[in-house]
């Protein structure tokens, strides 16, 4: 059993403490944690809750003693890119533009097979965009019975962003069925934009 | 003379040593009211001052906040306590008229300090607009700075946390995450340029985006100080009756927040504020739980909380972008009221 002595310490240093060791530890292993503070005790205990591991707790004296067996893995830092500016090295720093639900010039049922093909190969590619923008009619490939969902869905988790027009939603009343993206602004897409290395139009 | 570091003095410091919402409530529960025709508005809704109505052109706000140091520089110190101070005046639309200091010292430390905090204070009252017409000083262990506030506003134009509509879009106007750098940063787990940057924020007054809110004919919001991110916005749910949607995934935040939460650098006051809204909070499975902890998180000074009608949102936040609020970003929205106030995910 391993044991972490966090007495004398106050939050957050318990919570550190406690995370390295869970985080180094195998399943099924136990820890013991042993603080002498209430606020910290009720703190450890709440962080382990969340991760869903079985706590028990004891008190002798004025030091608490918490007994917690690892059970599943400590939540990792799945989300990271949704709060922090991390660049994705197999992302290229083009972004593709959707202004409409085809592709090209012609005949409108080619245009639409073109288009699935297009956006179907992209998580293929090496390059992949940086971000994709979805505007006027192109919105109807980010909501839900598009064609293309599944290699869009694909192309946001390789972390490729997706900003769908917010007005263009409203205007279509399909504001609820979007389903992959984000809904964005003129604002955010004319940043987004203008500081593309370059910028494709389907 | 070697520069003295005033957060030695505490354990503590800004929002987070604020009284837990809970037992605050208890308190305040059943203490006989002061009801008056001319009181627009109270404690009853948890909001950000008190608004009393003088003529039909003018009501008064009044609203006071000061707490002990959050950081090393006395001056420093001023100037965030001030600003975070003013900040409830521009919550409610109105702008700054008059100030008083609030100040608690120690004996023990040289008066210099106090010179230091002062004006620290005074420079951010002035940048408001307003004057300082005084103030109160007594001898504390732990020094203790703020003010107490009067601004104005048209009884027409009060901005509450009572008034969000179904439909508004919500968007904030600052990062959030200072609460977790601090407490990084005393531990040595993130740089003085990332505590710097957090400290700098918590300067910037809130008076333009205020002004830029009666701009859009705003209604409903509040600024985000130590209750975090979904505290202030339960409030404002519940003071409304409706639901506040919260999307994690858009959060502005400052740099290393995120990674110093993943290694269990959450401050105390991450949990006070989870106990607080866990009863009418519905966290989806998609929120992890260090975007759990981030948005609990207790904010100094933070930003405010807008509920934007939604044909104006890209205005406003473009307006809001150039106006000192770089990081101003559309967080959620509120919908009619369901089960939970507030929803994150």
């Amino acid at each position: 059993m391993k044991t972490v002595d966090a007495r004398g310490k106050l939050c957050p240093v318990p919570l550190i403490m406690t995370k390295k060791a869970l985080t180094e530890m195998s399943e099924n292993e136990t820890l013991e944690v042993l603080l002498d503070n209430d606020t910290s005790a009720k703190n450890v205990t709440r962080m382990l809750e969340e991760f869903r591991m079985s706590v028990s707790l004891t008190k002798n004296g004025n030091i608490f003693k918490l007994t917690v067996t690892k059970t599943g893995e400590v939540p990792e830092n799945s989300h990271a890119e949704d709060f922090c500016e991390i660049e994705n090295q197999e992302i290229s720093n083009y972004v593709i533009a959707f202004q409409r639900n085809t592709l090209g010039e012609g005949n409108a049922d080619l245009g639409i097979i073109l288009l699935k093909a297009f956006v179907n190969t992209l998580p293929e590619v090496n390059a992949k965009p940086r971000k994709m923008v979805f505007l006027n009619a192109g919105i109807f490939l980010a909501i839900n019975d598009s064609p293309v969902l599944e290699a869009l869905k694909t192309l946001e988790n390789m972390g490729t962003e997706i900003l769908v027009c917010g007005t263009c939603l409203d205007f279509y009343e399909k504001k609820n069925e979007l389903a992959v993206g984000k809904v964005s602004n003129m604002y955010d897409i004319l940043e987004v934009l203008a500081t593309a290395g370059s910028v494709l139009y389907p | 003379m070697k520069s003295f570091d005033l957060l030695s003095t505490v354990v503590d410091g800004g929002c987070s040593c604020k009284l837990p919402a809970q037992e605050l409530a208890e308190v305040l529960a059943n203490l006989p009211g002061t009801p008056h025709e001319n009181l627009l508005v109270n404690t009853d809704h948890h909001d950000d001052a008190g608004v009393y109505k003088l003529t039909e052109e003018m009501a008064l706000i009044q609203t006071t906040d000061f707490f002990s140091p959050l950081c090393s520089d006395p001056y420093e110190f001023g100037q965030i306590a001030a600003a975070n101070a003013l900040s409830d005046v521009y919550a409610m639309g109105g702008e700054v008229l008059t100030a008083l200091n609030l100040a608690a010292f120690p004996a023990k430390i040289p008066l210099t300090i106090l010179k230091e905090i002062l004006r620290g204070g005074i420079e951010k009252v002035k940048e408001a607009g307003g004057i300082i017409m005084g103030g109160h000083t007594i001898v504390d262990d732990v020094p203790k700075f703020g003010l107490a506030v009067t601004g104005t506003v048209h009884p027409a134009k009060i901005i509450t946390n009572a008034a969000a509509k179904p439909g508004n879009v919500l968007i904030l106007t600052k990062p959030i995450g200072a609460g977790i750098i601090m407490a990084g940063h005393r531990l040595n787990e993130t740089s003085d340029e990332n505590l710097q940057t957090v400290l700098d924020t918590m300067k910037i007054l809130n008076r333009r985006g205020s002004q830029i809110m009666q701009q859009y004919g705003v209604k409903a919001a509040t600024d985000v100080t130590g209750f975090g991110l979904a505290g202030h916005a339960l409030k404002m749910a519940l003071a409304s009756q409706v639901t506040l949607k919260i999307s994690p995934a858009n959060l502005p935040c400052f740099d290393t927040a995120y990674a110093l939460v993943e290694t269990g650098c959450i401050p105390g006051a991450c949990f006070r504020n989870l106990d607080f809204v866990e009863p009418h909070c519905r966290f989806e499975p998609t929120t992890s739980f260090n975007q759990k902890m981030l948005v609990l998180d207790a904010q100094t000074s933070g930003g405010l909380l807008i509920c934007c009608p939604s044909s104006s949102v890209d205005a406003m936040l473009l307006d809001l972008k150039k106006s000192g609020y770089p990081f101003s970003a559309v967080i959620g929205e509120v919908v009619e009221k369901e089960e939970k106030a507030l929803v994150v995910g």
